[in-house]
Order: C-alpha cells, then structure tokens, then sequence
C-alpha cells in the first residue's frame, strides 16, 4: 500500500488534523518535509484514505497546502 | 505565611502543576516545533496538548490560541496587531496599565482611545460605551473584572454592542479566566486575553491571546516559527506566525496540568471564594475605620479596603510583618484609582484563593482589628 504525505501549514496544523484523522479511523502520522518555503510539516496517509482524508479535513476546518508528497 | 495576593499571581500551585514542569525539565529539552527527532515531536505534542484544552476552556480552535508571556505580553499583541492610524478604541474606566499604556504609545501613531465610565448599572454602562463609539471605532477593548475591586463588568453586554455596531471587541481575562467560563464561538468576544498563572493556576510566564477566529492581525515579534524558513517575511500563519522563538514549554507543560485541575474544581473553587469574599466583607462590618472600597454586585474574589487613615502601602507592611501577602498601592491602574478617588491612599488588595480557608479570613479580621486599635492609640 502506498504512503503519500500531505502538506500543512504549520505543526498544529499537522496535529490538529492528526487528531481529526485518527479519531475518524484514518491511520496517520506527522512528518517533517522540507519544501520550496523550507521548513514544513506534512501528514503521512495511505493513498487509499485520501479522498475521505480530504473530506474529514475539510469539514474540521484544517487548512492543509493542497499538495501532496511521496514518501522518500 | 498565608497567602492573599492571589489576583497578582495564584499560589500555592496544584502539584500536579509542579510534576509537569518537573517532568519536562527533566525528561524533555527539546525545543518544540523546530527538529523532526522523537524528543522535539514530543515537546510539541505537550504544547499541542495544553493549546488544545485552552481552545475546549475557551470555545475555539487549537489554531487560534496564541501562546503569551503572560496577559499584558497577550494585550501588547493585539492591540498593536490590530490598531492602525486613524483607528478609534473605547476602554473603560477600570483598564489595568497593560491596556492603558500600549494605546498611550499607540497615539503616536495616530491611534487615539476614549474612555468609557462603567457603573454598577449594566444598561448605563453599556449606554456610556455607546457614547464614545465613532465613525472610525475599529475595538472596544474591557477588563471582564477590575483587579482593584474585583467588580465584574457586562463584558456580554458591551460585546453585544460591539456585534451591533460591527465593532472587534476584546476582553481582558486576567482576573476571570479559569473563573468565569467563556465560549469565544458563541460570546461576542473576538479577542480574550489571559494569563495562565492566575485564575488557571498555571506556572508565571504563560498567557494567552486567544481568538474568536483567524483575524487579520500584524505579527509584532518577527523571527523563527519552524515553517517556512526560507522566506525572508514572516509568515502568518496561525499559530506560528504569532509565537517566534522557543515557547515556554516546562510552563505551557504546566499549565495544561493547571486547566485540567480548574476543569475539574471550578465551580467548588468560585464557590468557596466567594464564600470567603462574603465572609471576610461580613466580618469588615465589626471593623469601622476601615471602608470597603469594591461595589456590593457581582465580583470575582477579590477585595479592595483601606484604613481610613493611612496609606494602602502602610497597613500592608503591618499585614506582611504579621503573616500576610496582600497588596497595597495602585496595582498598575491608574485608571481605577482615578475613579475610586484613592489617589493619595492607593488601596489594600485581599484576593482569596482555592487553597485559603475561613480560619485565614479570621486570622486576618484579628490582624486588622490590631491595627484598628494601634492607630486608635497613636
């Protein structure tokens, strides 16, 4: 199964969508990962739990980047 | 020593208080949000976890919980975040210095302020804020409870005004936070700002600004946030943006520890504070030269007298060298002491807190009534 990362804005953000996620039984966890900006901090998800990843987040209220990386 | 200074700063500390910032000296140094190894994950799990539970005490979202040094840190932030020139700001009557002196500065750069007169009438309150709105009031910025008197203002009523008026409203919650409850998504309160080591007896250099929601607020501290690091401005970005350089971490540790207890206890702790308040105003009643100076309403649990003729600072000292912390002096408001007409005495401050008993209030009646009779002699 493949793990792809999430961009957030910053590390609450990553947490708090960390607690969203995994309160809704999508396993996850927090990476650091370096972008153009520098410094950042992703979500690490199963591909397949994007789409209801993205719902939950949304819904919550967790700004996310909107981009997505692989895992290296 | 029996400790009544508790609107300056709570004491004791429950030890579950003390255990946390110990445990963080000890087992985690590790700067929060910067480093991806396991110790700096942690660390930042602990000052997720207290700004998660300031955003459940305080009815918003982790994101918007701005981690301060204390409370004046918290008002310095928004005030000179949010205040641009030709911005108007109403303030009452009963301002501590921390919202009194950054707006004083502010006129410098073509901000002014109007001060509002509060009364122990909530409608002519909210009619004397009403007053001194104009065309360019951007904030009203209200104490919720005097730290001289204790007296609680209509902040819900005056923040309605606000949402009429589309006007930002803000709250200092030194002396309330912990003590009233708040729900910043439903009140009409779009800026609070609080300390963590008073009401939510946490350690001394934690606070808060906490908001209603993302405002558009300036930075005023630049520097490191641990995103971004390659851009040369400062990201805004909420928290982060607003918390440059390393947080207080063994302090917000502890503060977590302090919410939680006050989670558990508030309303037997504003009880038993009260209690103490009404006891100590009832056994004053047997003291006459010494004259009440807080109003008779709703009240957090603190008292202001004063001997009817010597100098706040004076009976304090006597207090001090018979066991007691108070306060005495002008409490950084000199705004207060304008109202209440104390400017030559100042005021004696007695705050109760959780840990005080009626014993203390008795053991201090007998000490005032010893000074009573020493100035009779004299």
């Amino acid at each position: 199964m493949s793990t792809r990362c999430l961009g957030v804005r910053s590390v609450t953000y990553a947490q708090k969508a960390r607690d969203v996620l995994t309160a809704n039984g999508v396993a996850c966890r927090i990476l650091r990962q370096n972008r153009i900006s520098g410094c950042g901090w992703c979500v690490a998800l199963s591909a397949a739990s994007i789409p209801k990843a993205e719902a939950l987040l949304r819904e919550n209220g967790v700004k996310t980047t909107g981009e997505y990386y692989d895992l290296s | 020593m029996i400790y009544l200074d508790n609107a300056a700063s709570s004491h004791p500390k429950p030890l579950e208080v003390l255990r946390a910032v110990s445990r963080q000296l000890r087992e985690n140094g590790a700067n929060p949000g910067r480093s991806g190894h396991r110790m700096s994950a942690d660390a930042s799990e602990t000052v997720y976890r207290t700004r998660a539970l300031l955003a459940q005490e305080f009815g918003t979202d982790p994101e918007t919980v701005l981690f301060t040094q204390n409370t004046t840190d918290a008002i310095n932030r928004a005030l000179k975040g949010l205040l641009q020139k030709g911005d108007h700001v109403v303030i009452s009557d009963l301002e501590h210095n921390s919202v009194l002196r950054p707006l004083v500065a502010l006129r410098e750069k073509g901000i002014e302020f109007d001060v509002a007169q509060t009364t122990e009438n909530e409608e002519e309150t909210v009619n004397n804020f009403q007053q001194k709105i104009k065309s360019n009031t951007k904030l009203i910025f209200c104490t919720h409870a005097s730290n001289v008197t204790g007296q609680i203002l209509p902040v819900h009523a005056v923040g309605a005004l606000c949402r009429r008026y589309g006007i930002l409203f803000g709250v200092d919650g030194a002396q309330t936070a912990g003590v009233e409850s708040y729900d910043l998504k439903r009140d009409p309160i779009d800026l609070l700002c609080i300390p963590g080591h008073k009401g939510l007896l946490g350690p001394q250099g934690t606070g808060a600004l906490i908001l209603s929601r993302p405002l558009d607020l300036l930075p005023i501290t630049e520097g490191g946030t641990g995103t971004d690091s390659l851009l040369e401005a400062q990201p805004k970005i909420f928290p982060e943006g607003y918390e440059s350089g390393t947080l207080n971490t063994p302090g917000i540790a502890g503060l977590g520890e302090g919410v939680r207890f006050i989670r558990k206890y508030r309303e037997a702790i504003r009880r038993h504070e009260g209690n103490l308040r009404n006891l100590f105003l009832s056994e004053m009643e047997t003291i006459p030269q010494f004259c009440i100076l807080s109003p008779v309403g709703e009240s957090v649990g603190t008292v202001a007298i004063n001997h009817i003729s010597s100098h706040s600072e004076e009976l304090c000292r006597f207090l001090d060298q018979s066991g007691f912390c108070t306060r005495g002096g002008y409490h950084c408001s000199a705004l207060a002491h304008k109202k209440l007409k104390t400017e030559a005495q100042g005021a004696l401050r007695i705050s109760f807190g959780y840990r005080n008993t009626e014993q203390d209030v008795h053991e201090c009646i007998r000490i005032l009534k010893i000074y009573q009779n020493n100035c009779v002699r004299t």
